[in-house]
Parts: C-alpha cells; sequence; structure tokens
C-alpha cells in the first residue's frame, strides 16, 4: 500500500470515528449550531440600530446593505471559533490515547512508519475540523445566518484559515503534552479565554491596551479580521494579511508537533 | 434516628474529605480564578461608567462650511476623536474603505443629510452617532432661541462633547446594576458556575460507590438508602457553601471584592448551596448510575446554566428580554442575590432571591426523591 492510501486510510477512519459517536456529535456539530441559533436570536438588528435611531444617515465602509449582515455573522462566527479550536485540541490528544490503549504500538508493528501515522493524524484533524465547518456553517446558514452576504470568499477564506491555524496548533499541543487530562483542560478552557481576547464577542477598543497588544499573537483575532476584511472592507486586499498570520500559526504549530512527536516515538 | 445520623455524618464528612483532598481541587479553584482575571481586566471597559479608548478614534469628515459647528465640537473630545478633513466625501469614504480611518461623516452640501460610515456594530459608530445628534439637537435648539453664542462657551461645548462620547458609551456598558466592576460581576458569576461543579462532585462520588461496589458493602452494613443520599446531598451542599466562602476569601485578597453584609452572604450561599446539590441529585436521578455519564452531564448542565444565567456572557451585553426569559433560573438568582449584596444590600433586599432558591431546592430534591423512589425502585 503506498504512502498516500495508508495515510488516507488512516485519516478516514480517524475522521469516522469522531463522526460516530452520539457525543462527539453534539459537542462538534449539534451544541454550536444550538448556541449559534441563540446567540443570533439576541441580534435581531442589523449593526446601525442606534444610528438609525438618531436619524443619521449610516453607511458601511464598503457602501453596501449586504455588509450590515457582519453584526450577526461575526458573533456566529465567534461561536463557532471556540468549537473548532476546542474540537481539534480535543482530537489532538488521540495519538497519546492511542499509545495508552496499545493501538499505536500495534500499528507500528503492522509496518506502518511513524510518520505516516503522525501525518494522518495531522491530516485527521483538518478533515475533522473541515467536517465540523460545513455542518456547523450550513446549519447555522439554514437557520438564518447569512454567511454569503458579501460572497464565498467572504467566509470560505477565514473558515479555512482558522482550520488550518487550529489544527497546526493542535498538533503542536500534541507536541509538547502527553497527559490528555492538561490537553482536555486546555480544550475546555482556552478557547472561549481566546475568543473573548480576541475580539470574537466585543470589539477590543473596550479592552485594555495591553490586551489590545496581546491580541497580535492570538489566531481568533486574526480569523475575525479576515472575516471583517471580506465582510466589511476591501475583500481579498484585506484578508491576505490576517490569512498569512493564520497560516504561519498554523506552520508554526505543525513544526513544533512532529518535533515533538518524534521525541515520543515508541 | 441518632445512628442514622451518626452514619450521615460520618459519610458526608468521607465524601468531602475525598472531593477536597483530592488534587484535581486545585484546578476547581485556580481554573475560575484565571478565568475571573482574565475576564475582569478583559471586559473592564463594558463595566466602566466612563469610555476612553486607548487611542483616539480616527475620524475624517467632509462637510459645508454651515456644518463647521459639528467638526469643532467633535475636535473638543481630543482623548475620544482625532479630527482630519477631507477634500471631498469620496475621500472621506476611501480613507474609511482602506482602513486609514476608523469612520468619516460625510455630506455633500448643506441639503444633504448627515452620513456617519464606520464598521458595523462598532464602538466608534455608536460614540459618533451619539456626539453628532447631540451636537445637531444642541445647534437647532441655539438656533430657535436665537441667542448669541455663549461668551466662555468653550468649557461647556468640550464638557457636551465628553458627556455626549460617555453617553453613547454609557448606553453600551449600561447595566441593570450600576456600579458593580467587572472583576466583581465575574467573581460571583464564575464562583455561581464554579459552586454548581463543586457541589456536583460529591454526587458523581456517590454514584462512583455504585460501580466499585462500596455502596453495596456500605448497604450490608445497615445504612438505609435514604441516609446515603441524604448524606450525599449534604456533602453536596456543604461542598458548594465551602467553595463559596474559600472563593469570597481569594476573591477578596486578589481582586478586591468586597461580599458586603456578612448576614445576607450566608443566607445566599446556604440557599444557593442548597440549590445546586439538589439540581445535581435531580441529573444523579434521571441518569443511568455510571459516573463518566454523571460527570459529563453536570458539565453540560452547568456550562448552560452558566451562559443563560448570566455567569460567562455578562447581562450587560444580553438583550433585556433573553436575560428576563432566564431569570427564574437558580443561577441567576444567586448571581443577582450577590450582586445586591456586593451593592450593599441586606438579608431584606435579597428576600426574593432566597425564597425562590428555597423553592427551586425544594422542588427539585422532591422530583429527585420521587424519580429515586419510583422509578429506581430495582437498584438499592
Amino acid at each position: 500500500m503506498s504512502t498516500f492510501r495508508r495515510v488516507a486510510t488512516i485519516s478516514f477512519n480517524a475522521t469516522l470515528r469522531t463522526y460516530l459517536s452520539g457525543s462527539n456529535l453534539f459537542w462538534i456539530v449539534a451544541f454550536p449550531i444550538l448556541l449559534s441559533f441563540l446567540i443570533s436570536l439576541w441580534l435581531g438588528s442589523d449593526g446601525d440600530t442606534a444610528v438609525s435611531r438618531l436619524g443619521i444617515t449610516y453607511e458601511t465602509p464598503r457602501g453596501d446593505q449586504a455588509s450590515r449582515e457582519f453584526v450577526r455573522v461575526s458573533k456566529v462566527f465567534g461561536v463557532y471559533l471556540i468549537f473548532c479550536f476546542s474540537t481539534l485540541l480535543t482530537r489532538a490528544g488521540n495519538l497519546h490515547d492511542e499509545r495508552r490503549r496499545g493501538t499505536l504500538q500495534r500499528t507500528l508493528v503492522a509496518g506502518v512508519p511513524y510518520s505516516e501515522i503522525v501525518a494522518a493524524h495531522l491530516v485527521s484533524l483538518i478533515l475533522v475540523g473541515a467536517l465540523q465547518a460545513v455542518i456547523v456553517l450550513v446549519g447555522t446558514g439554514l437557520l438564518g445566518t447569512r454567511w454569503l452576504a458579501t460572497g464565498w470568499g467572504s467566509v470560505i477564506l477565514p473558515v479555512a484559515g482558522t482550520i488550518f491555524a487550529a489544527s497546526g496548533i493542535a498538533l503542536g499541543i500534541a507536541g509538547l503534552l502527553r497527559n490528555p487530562g492538561i490537553v482536555q483542560l486546555l480544550a475546555g478552557g482556552a478557547p472561549s479565554i481566546l475568543a473573548l481576547m480576541g475580539g470574537a464577542f466585543f470589539p477590543l477598543d473596550v479592552a485594555p491596551a495591553g490586551v489590545q497588544r496581546l491580541a497580535a499573537v492570538n489566531p481568533m483575532y486574526w480569523a475575525m479580521e479576515a472575516l471583517s476584511g471580506g465582510f466589511v472592507y476591501s475583500g481579498w486586499a484585506s484578508q491576505a494579511a490576517p490569512m498569512a498570520i493564520l497560516f504561519l500559526f498554523g506552520v508554526i504549530g505543525m513544526v513544533i508537533g512532529v518535533q515533538g512527536l518524534r521525541r515520543f516515538e515508541p | 434516628m441518632t445512628a442514622s445520623i451518626r452514619q450521615m455524618g460520618v459519610i458526608t464528612a468521607h465524601l468531602i474529605r475525598k472531593v477536597a483532598f483530592n488534587p484535581a481541587v486545585v484546578w476547581l479553584i485556580a481554573m475560575p480564578l484565571v478565568i475571573i482575571y482574565i475576564l475582569g481586566i478583559t471586559m473592564h471597559g463594558l463595566f466602566s461608567a466612563e469610555f476612553t479608548p486607548v487611542k483616539p478614534y480616527r475620524i475624517v469628515v467632509a462637510l459645508p462650511e454651515e456644518a463647521g459647528f459639528l467638526v469643532e465640537r467633535i475636535s473638543r473630545a481630543p482623548k475620544h476623536f482625532a479630527v482630519e478633513e477631507a477634500r471631498d466625501a469620496q475621500e472621506a469614504r476611501q480613507a474609511v474603505f482602506q482602513r486609514q480611518a476608523d469612520a468619516a461623516i460625510v455630506a455633500a452640501d448643506g441639503d444633504e443629510p448627515l452620513t456617519v460610515i464606520a464598521p458595523p456594530g462598532s464602538i466608534v459608530l455608536e460614540m459618533l452617532a451619539g456626539v453628532v445628534q447631540a451636537s445637531l439637537e444642541q445647534e437647532a435648539q441655539q438656533v430657535a432661541a436665537a441667542q448669541p453664542p455663549v461668551e466662555n462657551g468653550s468649557r461647556e461645548e468640550s464638557d457636551t462633547g465628553a458627556r455626549s462620547a460617555g453617553a453613547a458609551d454609557g448606553a453600551l456598558s449600561a447595566m441593570p446594576w450600576e456600579g458593580v466592576g467587572s472583576f466583581e460581576y465575574f467573581s460571583i458569576g464564575l464562583i455561581v458556575m464554579f459552586m454548581a461543579f463543586a457541589s456536583h462532585s460529591a454526587m458523581v462520588h456517590c454514584v462512583q460507590d455504585r460501580s466499585t461496589g462500596a455502596y453495596l458493602r456500605i448497604r450490608a452494613l445497615g445504612v438505609t438508602r435514604a441516609v446515603y443520599l441524604g448524606a450525599g446531598i449534604t456533602s453536596g451542599m456543604l461542598l458548594g457553601a465551602g467553595f463559596s466562602l474559600v472563593m469570597a476569601v481569594i476573591t477578596w485578597t486578589l481582586f478586591r471584592v468586597v461580599w458586603g453584609n456578612a448576614a445576607a452572604w450566608a443566607l445566599m450561599t446556604i440557599a444557593g448551596a442548597a440549590s445546586v446539590a439538589s439540581l445535581s441529585f435531580l441529573l444523579t436521578a434521571l441518569l443511568p448510575s455510571d459516573p463518566k455519564g454523571v460527570e459529563n452531564a453536570g458539565g453540560t448542565v452547568y456550562s448552560l446554566l452558566a451562559f443563560f444565567g448570566g455567569s460567562t456572557v455578562p447581562l450587560t451585553i444580553m438583550p433585556r428580554w433573553f436575560s428576563e426569559i432566564f431569570s427564574w433560573l437558580p443561577n441567576r438568582k444567586m448571581l443577582d442575590g450577590y450582586l445586591k449584596i456586593v451593592k450593599g444590600a441586606g438579608v431584606k433586599e435579597i428576600e426574593q432571591e432566597l425564597f425562590g432558591l428555597a423553592a427551586a431546592a425544594l422542588i427539585m430534591l422532591g422530583l429527585a426523591w420521587l424519580v429515586v423512589m419510583l422509578l429506581k425502585r430495582e437498584e438499592v
């Protein structure tokens, strides 16, 4: 069997196993959709209520009506970000679980190189993230979030950048930490804090200067920047820099992850 | 009777020791403290009465001469706005579009309405709209009264500008309990949330005892099911109250949260602990006797309650109708009660919350007991 087929088989099976679990389905897709729906109920306005109330004309930077959807879309995207990072960080510990259960050793004995297992682990993270994104975006879209109000690029690019960055960071954490308990704890708490400190739910203007500066090393901040670039500003031109930074997060995470996992090679 | 009470005391003490001397208790205390610290700092601006941005917002204006008063007034809030003039409306629009400016105000000629250009949902939009409106109203009043400008008007106008900026921000940060800071709010919110987790750990240990066989051995020694479950609920309640006490001391030490009237705090803590212990018992009664399942269900239910009850998402950013429909939740009652206490309320002022919590505890306890006695009759 070729390397490609082995990596594809292992990663496909890992993805399938993830989505065949009822509790995983609830936490990875059903709960974020439900939460997004509830949050979108809050946001009946399209962002210019106060201005309309005052009788002043309002224009978005793009000058179109569609970009006013950003207020609603950004909150739902914030929820998606939390669950994307949480899901991928949780899945990152799978390799260590397999080692503990002995399935990793059995796979190695069967002749699969360790490098291919690590590669398959990374691919499965990306696949789990991609499938989650499709289901959550379609689900929330059906419940009223207008993801495509300003075109495909506005949402596809930030989502792709998020999945890549989150997968890389998750792999990096798997390479640094072996304790599943600590990984679980990180997966549970870190994404919400990153979202709040990255301006996913309220503008960072209200945060102190230090917190605003810290946002530069927060992938969720850059994901939100990529989204606002697409929805509110000049599209791809505004999204390029945030996308590049998200890509950098992903690559750095992957390098750390691969190096770290090599240390743990049985 | 005496024997039952003694047995209950021994089991309660054992359960409390199992939870309190478990290394996981460090996380139970450290985790909310870290979250309080981060949220307290990050959301400080949402809770403060006056808001000043870290850097003044860059405002580009392209206005006709007759609207010069507006530029002048916006310029008089220099901590909030830095005003630049553009050649025309198009240049102002481009400045915002290219992100060289945070917002713009344009009007091609005197007949055209003023247009504010800013990102949707942004603070600068809300602030600027407030200032523009206040300036227009003031100008209209001045024209109507046909009064000459006040000689020392610069100070007044400057104040108006700053007040308008503050008012615009005030509208954003308005909350039902004025004067409660971010550290106070999140200390209360997170304590209420994690109190439920602390309390639930006792019931999880009870369920664990079933799966390990310890429960059967205890029953074989003559302990009744009621005594064992009673001990579980009591230990849950004591753990919740103990957690709240420890956290109150720590948050006072670290974040200077003044917990106000001690009697009111104690009553609120006891009532709150009783309600979370009853909820934990109800969950345990409704679910199969699997420790992991009971633990996970608790995590899910308490996280949802924390979200809807305003522990993690502040009530300030929730629409009023949304926060009102969940005001009956026990954790929300606790949040309301503690917030009142922090603001100086006594026992009398929190009576409503206390009765609400007591009623919730009794209802949940009764329901759980019914489930245990009727539906789980076959279980020992």
